[in-house]
Formats: structure tokens, sequence, C-alpha cells
């Protein structure tokens, strides 16, 4: 008897679980205090225990040195540490307490749990991406894949059989913004055919920038900043949370208390005055439209639909843009906070049946068998090579397999030698899509030898593949000597290996 | 490919060479007259390799060689001179690092044995020098010295016979006394322009010097100039300033002279380097000001800039903070007249690139990119209001 298939959304606000039924549907699990989100906020209480959840979130004003919030923003920053009683903590850390709770909340609910798939926005890098998948090892949750959190909500909503077609996916979050662009052919296959993202960009943004509005009325009434009392601001925070949520759905709060080194005072905002505070980060949402529909070779008009997943798409701004955009309003019947999780389940349980591991009934198994998910790359993947640019020979990042390339992936390029007798090539695996190499990162460096006594000019070719499982393979072969120089990137695992004068034969065999 | 092809028969030449057509001196000349001289001789000819035709001497050997005793261990060792003016001699280097000594310069060796204590070679083909891979101090027709002696191979100090032959080579490219003068020449020129572009404002103070001296300083350590390469170079920096804070010269002339003295030079490298170099002048005092930014984009014409490289040179070097308060797209170095559209799809790649830049590994790019970011989205939303 296997273990359930659950979907695990982490997110920068909120995290949510969900686990495929009987039926083979996805639904949500209701955390202990019975909430269908838990929120991603830790609460170290100094005895007993850390917190985690609403009642974590809450205490962040009464004791902002105790309580960590957004700590998804931090993953993958290895300097970035909380540190409370004596005890440092770092992302992954706080991160594998939030998986914790929702793991521990659900098997009180269906029993042990074991294997889980989490959603990353789509635009982390393989940095954040290891980083999330180091915190659900250290929660103990065995991971079946990383499924990138746009992607998990179209694969849930396309379930649905309510959508056919091209359609954007508007990921708001937290802490977050995705946008991806799938074709759904039908309720069972989803293709990705571009994403882009920001990934300091979403919610949290919006709530400074309403608490920095409310900050600048204080000073000037007071002549001191709230920000500047430790406490006070925290509470403005989510002061700002609360007000931005509400302007969602009423016109005005004319009366906000504000309070800050001991004194108060009463402010207004209305809606329009939120919009034009929120205004910058909407424009940069919709230019990553832009660019998503531009790498999607689609225009406006080729949407069929616009699904809105994450709590900021409950902003009326949000939908009035795109609706402005596209000529048409977004899809209804949605809940943008659950989405991700469902298609996690539903992606967990199409792995579980692959790999005989699921304890579905037969119908469902049959069901989880078709679905079909076809993803793309998430960054561009280089080397580094001298090129002629503006009729100088410059080292430049020359990109093997492009971003948004449909996975799997695999391509050959060609370059040269540039010298009489070159004994070596610098081997270099970057990520980024930046020409210039200052602004690329070097995943993996290594040197591959060359025989002597040849003239400039020889080729060698430098082959990338990219498989389903996140696994890459880097093969940089010298043509006359057959000499190569292997690596295997396990991106799913985020190990690299290096070998020298190995047979390469596996790399023919990928499926693609 | 072709380096080992030319390489696996220079060798089996020499050796077949001397066994196959040497014989005992004593036989032939057994009849009595004058000894033979041992000469070299030259052959100029081609080899075709991968399609391509390459210029190469052979070299032959002919006359009488004593050695101790019968099959001797000699070693036969061909160099290459250049002598094109009579009280001067240049080393000649050779691409082809198996046809060099530790230096670089050409020298074909091999061991064999002489057969006989007293032989004579006869027209024996003992290398091949090749000509397309040797490079001469100067450009132009030069007269290159093929040297072949035959040493001791347990001592090379002992000589058994020695002989040469000029033959004229044809330098088509610049010679290595060139490159560095070439080399000292554009520095100079850079220098000039550097101080030219810093006094254009009046003043030439030492926040601009130094960026400078410090784009000197590693450009000097990177070819290992000398002392005197050095001096001659700080000499003309202050020689420079001197006339430049005189207003003998004014910088503007001086700026449009020297450009065109850069111009003179057919590298584009080198026009660049000059141009990012003025472009750190700018950047030195973190500021950039309307005068300045102006300049660059005269300079930029003067040299013949490309509009990317400029681009790229200012991205890498000016920051927003120093622009002050402005706020527009001239920031960003947006072409002039472009239309709404291209306006929009200007700034998404402007904001796609910054933006995979504010995820960089060094806190100062990701503050730039940051700023910019804000800078792209301002104006992207103005561009859209005005709609």
């Amino acid at each position: 008897m296997g273990h359930p298939a659950i979907g695990i959304d982490l997110g920068t606000t909120f995290s949510a679980l969900a686990v495929i039924n009987p039926a083979g549907r996805p639904e949500i699990v209701a955390n202990g205090e019975g909430e269908r989100t838990t929120a991603s906020a830790v609460f170290f209480q100094g005895s007993g225990s850390p917190l985690v959840g609403r009642d974590a979130a809450d205490s962040a004003g009464g004791y902002p040195d105790r309580v960590v919030r957004w700590v998804k923003r931090r993953m993958g920053d290895p300097k970035w540490r909380f540190s409370v009683d004596g005890k440092e903590y770092g992302a992954v850390d706080i991160s594998a307490l939030v998986l914790k709770k929702v793991k521990e909340d659900a098997e009180a609910v269906l029993g042990p749990l074991q294997h889980a798939v989490v959603t990353v926005p789509a635009y982390f890098d393989e940095i954040r991406r290891k980083a999330t998948m180091d915190a659900a090892r250290a929660a103990g949750l065995r991971l079946l894949k990383i499924v990138n959190e746009p992607t998990a909500a179209a694969i849930a909503f396309a379930s649905t059989g309510r959508v056919k077609g091209n359609v954007l996916v508007y990921d708001f979050g937290g802490g977050t913004f995705d946008v991806s662009i799938v074709n759904v052919a039908s309720p069972t296959s989803v293709e990705v055919l571009a994403s882009e993202g920001d990934h300091d960009l979403g919610g949290y943004n919006l709530d400074v920038a309403l608490a920095e509005h409310y900050d600048q009325q204080f000073a000037a009434a007071k002549g001191k900043a709230i920000r500047d009392d430790h406490g006070a601001w925290h509470a403005l925070l989510q002061q700002a949370e609360r007000d931005k949520c509400s302007l969602s759905r009423r016109d005005e709060i004319p009366a906000v208390a504000l309070q800050g080194h001991g004194e108060l005072m009463n402010v207004t905002i209305d809606r329009p005055g939120f919009e034009a505070l929120i205004a910058d980060h909407l424009v940069r949402t919709e230019m990553l439209v832009e660019n998503a529909l531009t790498e999607a070779n689609l225009a406006t008009g080729d949407i069929d639909g616009i699904l809105l997943v994450g709590g900021s798409t409950r902003i009326p701004a949000v939908r009035a843009m795109l609706e402005k955009k596209f000529g048409k309003p977004p899809l209804a019947g949605v809940n943008p906070d659950e989405a991700v999780a469902l298609g996690a389940a539903i992606q967990a349980g199409v792995l579980m049946e692959k790999e005989g591991l699921s304890n579905l009934p037969d119908e469902a198994k049959a069901y989880l068998s078709r679905t079909s998910i076809r993803d793309v790359t998430n960054h561009s993947f280089g080397t580094l090579v001298l090129q002629e640019l503006h009729g100088v020979t410059r080292l430049r990042n020359s990109i093997i397999i492009p971003k948004n390339r449909p996975v799997p992936a695999r391509h050959t390029d060609t370059f040269y030698t540039t010298n009489d007798d070159q004994d070596c090539i610098d081997c270099v695996i970057t990520q980024g899509e930046d020409e210039d190499p200052e602004f690329v990162r070097k995943i993996v460096e290594g040197q591959m030898p060359l025989p002597s006594g040849r003239r400039a000019g020889c080729p060698i070719e430098v082959t990338y593949s990219y498989d389903h499982n996140g696994r890459m393979a880097c093969v940089f072969k010298d043509v006359q000597s057959g000499n190569t120089k292997k690596f295997d990137l396990d991106m799913a695992n985020r190990s690299s290996a290096d070998e020298s004068e190995i047979d390469t034969s596996d790399l023919d065999d990928l499926e693609l | 490919m072709k380096g080992i092809f030319l390489l696996v028969v220079i060798v089996i030449w020499i050796v077949r060479a001397i066994s196959e057509n040497t014989g005992s001196s004593r036989g032939r000349d057994r009849g009595g007259g004058r000894a033979p001289r041992f000469r070299v001789r030259i052959k100029p000819d081609t080899i075709e390799d991968g399609g391509s035709t390459f210029a190469i001497w052979r070299v032959f050997m002919n006359g009488p060689i004593v050695v101790p005793r019968a099959r001797y261990p000699v070693r036969v060792q061909v160099r290459v001179v250049d002598e094109t003016t009579k009280d001067e001699r240049f080393a000649v280097y050779c691409r082809l690092p198996d046809l060099a000594d530790e230096e670089g310069l050409f020298l074909a060796q091999t061991d064999s044995k002489i057969p006989h204590a007293e032989s004579v070679v006869q027209n024996a083909e003992i290398a091949v020098v090749p000509v397309f891979a040797l490079l001469g101090p100067h450009q132009g027709t030069r007269k290159f010295r093929i040297y072949v002696d035959i040493v001791d191979q347990r001592n090379e100090e002992r000589v058994f016979q020695s002989a040469s032959k000029i033959e004229s080579f044809e330098q088509t490219e610049h010679g290595y006394m060139e490159f560095e003068q070439r080399s000292e020449q554009q520095e100079m020129l850079i220098g000039k322009l550097a101080l030219a572009f810093c006094a254009s404002d009046g003043t030439i103070d030492r926040t601009e010097t130094a960026v400078i001296q410090s784009y000197f300083r590693e450009r000097l350590a990177a070819r290992e100039a000398d002392a005197d390469a050095r001096k001659r170079l700080s000499d003309m920096l202050k020689e420079t300033r001197t006339t430049l804070v005189s207003g003998s010269v004014k910088s503007a002339a001086l700026i449009t002279e020297t450009c065109g003295e850069i111009l003179e030079f057919d590298s584009p490298d080198y026009h660049q380097s000059a141009y990012e170099l003025c472009v750190r002048v700018v950047a030195a005092d973190d500021v950039v000001d309307t005068q300045e930014t102006k300049a660059l984009a005269q300079l930029a014409k003067l040299l013949h800039i490309p509009a990317d490289f400029a681009k790229e040179a200012h991205d890498r070097n000016f920051r927003l903070s120093m622009y002050g308060h402005k706020q527009d797209e001239s920031l960003l170095d947006m072409p002039e007249g472009l239309s709404h559209a291209e306006k929009i799809a200007f700034l998404n790649r402007e904001y796609k690139k910054w933006r995979a830049r504010a995820t960089h590994d060094d806190e100062s790019v990701r503050e730039e990119a940051t700023r910019r970011l804000e800078l792209i989205t301002k104006l992207r939303r103005e561009l859209t209001a005005n709609q």
C-alpha cells in the first residue's frame, strides 16, 4: 500500500497542501486550525517548539524580533540569517519548519505522508530551487519533483475542462511574480510555451509601498518616522497588508490608525490613492507579460483565457489592467490561493503512478496516466567563447540551450580553437541570458586538454541536453582527437560531476 | 593537422637525407684536387594541406663532414636570423611550437649518425622551413639567413661543420618590433586623448588622472613593457598635461587631432579601448553631467564607436546615481526617434536585461540593477500614460 500523492505550494505569505483523492481529483487538506492555507510565518516563542501559521504571523507586531515572514524572498541567499535565542536560522531552516507544519497537519487527516511535489516560482534560479529542495528534505519529505507554480496552476485549471487553447497564467503572489503562457490541448494535456517572472515582485512590495505612504504622512505630521520604531514598523506592515486586502473589496478606508514612538494619528486611504502607489509594480508585471508573449511568439489576440493565481490578483487594478490589455476578463471560478497546490498534487499523482507508488483505484490511475505535462527551460544555459563583436574578438556568453525551450531539449554548437598548438580549452557552463560574461552565473568550470602541434581552427563540439527530470549533460568534444569533457549536472538534485574521456553514448540514448 | 603533418615530414627527411646522401670522402677524392666546400642550398617550394598552399624552404647541404669516427652521433641544427641590415641581426620567430626553441625562435634540429669519419654529403635535404609560420622584426622585404650547423650531440659547442645562405622573405604583416612600437604609439595616443578629455571641462583632477594611471599600469604590465617604455609614456602624459593646463593647446582641438591619429590605426579594439578609458574618466568623480554626456557622444562619432559598444561601456561604468536627479530615457541610451511601439520594445528589453542582473552575486551590480528597474518602470508608466 503506497502513500497518498501530495502537492505543496510553499508560498511567500501562505502555503497550501493538496492531495489526490480516490477519484483521482486534487483537493485541499485543511491545516490543524481548519484553514485551507497556512501562513508562512514562524514565531520563536522562547520556550517550546516554534509556532507556525496564522498565530505566528499575528505575533509579528508584538514580537518583531521573534517572527519570521516572507522567508521565500531569502531563499538561496547564503548570507541571510535569522538570529533568536542564541541560535541562527537560514532560509532553508525556516522554510523546512513551514513545510513540516503543513505536512504534519495533513498527516493527522491522511496518515503518514512521504512523497511530494513542491512548487517554486518559474523564475527561481537553480540556487533557489536547490534551497527549496533542501527545505523539503529537511521537513522529512521525499521530493518527487520541483514544479513551477504557474505550470501547476495551469494543470489544475486545465483538469476542470473549462478552458482550452492558449492560457496566460498571471501568478502574482505574496513575494514573487510569474507569468506563463500555456497551451491546454485537453484537460489532461498542458504544454508550457513561455515563462517570465521576477522573484522580487509580489504582494509584499505593495504592502511596503502602502506602509511607506502612511509613514510619510506620519513623519510629516509628527516629525518622526514610524520606520525608526522597529516594532511599530512591523505592525504598520501588517496594517498595510490588511488595508490592501480591504481596498480590494471597498473604495475607501476612512480612518487608518497609525502608531509610532508612542504617538497616534489617523489617515485616510482610498482605492485610487492605493492604485497610484502600486502603479509601478503593476507596470512591471505588464512588461513581463509582454516579454512572455514575445517569447511565445504570440500576440494578445492569441490568448484564449487569462488565469489569475496568487492573492495579489484580487486587487481590482490587476484585473482591470489585464482586461484592458487582452480585451477580455480573466477566467472566473478559480481560487487563486489554491490552484498551485491542486496542480502540484496532480503532478505528484502522475509521477507516483509512473513509479508504481500509487495507492489509487484503477480509474484514478488511468486518468493520471493520461495526463501529459510539458514544461520549458526556465533559464538559458551557455558557455564562454571568443566571439567577434563590433570588429573585436571578445569573451562572450554564447547560449546553447535558450530559455523557454521545450524540455527535453538538446543542442550542439561547434566552436573552433583560436591558437596554434592550443593545449587546452576552458569549459565553462553558464546560466543566464546576458551576453556580457560579467553578468552571467558560472555553474561549472573545468578544462579539457588538447593534443599538441595543431594549428588554430580545430572544431570543438559543445552539446547540452536537458531532460524531463532536470538532468543536464554538457559534453565538450574535440572532433579530431575524440577527446571529451563531460559534465553531468543533476539539476533535480542540484549536484554536478565532471568526467574526462568517458563514453558519451548515454547522451545519444536520451529520448529527445 | 597541418602542424603535425609538417613535423612528421621534416623529421623523416632529415634522418633519411643524412644516411642516404653521404659517402666516404676518401673514396671520392682519391683522384686529388681541391676539397669541396661545405655549403647550404635553399629551394623555395610549396606544400598542399587541407586544400591550402603553404610556402616552405627546403634546406639542402653539400660538402665534407669530418667527425672523430664512423657512425659518430651528431646534431643537425637549422636556425634563421634576420640580417636585412648590415649591422643588425634580429631573431626570427616561428608560430609552430615544435619548430621553435624555448623563446619561440625558429629551430629545427635532429640527431643522426655520420656513417664515415670523413664523409661528403651530396645534396642532402636536411630540413623544411615553414615560411608561412615565420615572423620577423619588421614588415616588408627582409633578408633571412638560414644557418646550418652540424655539432657534437654530447657537446654542442663542438661544431663539425657550418654554413649559411641568405634568402629573401616577404613579411606581409607587422613585425614583432612593430607590434611593440605600435602598442607604444597607441598607448601614447590613448593617454593624450584621455587627458584632453579630462581637460574638456576646464580642469584635470586627481581622480581622473588616477583612472588613467591605473589603466596604463595594467596595460604596461600586460605587455611586460620595460622601464624605458614606462618612462616614455609617463613623460608624454606629464608633457600633455602641462600643455593643456598652460592653455597653449585647446582640449577640443587636441581631442579631434588625436582621434584622427588613432583612426589611422585600423584596429577597432584600439578605438574602443580609447573610448572606454574616456568613459571611465567621466565616471571617476561619480558624476555624469550633460556636458560630459555630449562630449562622449561626440567622441563616439569621432572614433566611429558602434552604438551597442558605447551602450555596453556606459552600462559597465556608469551608475544611475551619477546622473543626479535626472530621470529620463537618455540615461538608458535609448536611441532617438523611436516610435511608441519601438520605445516599449526597447524598455522591455532593458527590463529583461537588468532584471536578470538583479540576482547577480555582486551586491553593487544588484543595487544598480534595482535602480535601473525603477527607472525603466517609471519611463514605461509615463509612456503608457501619455498614450
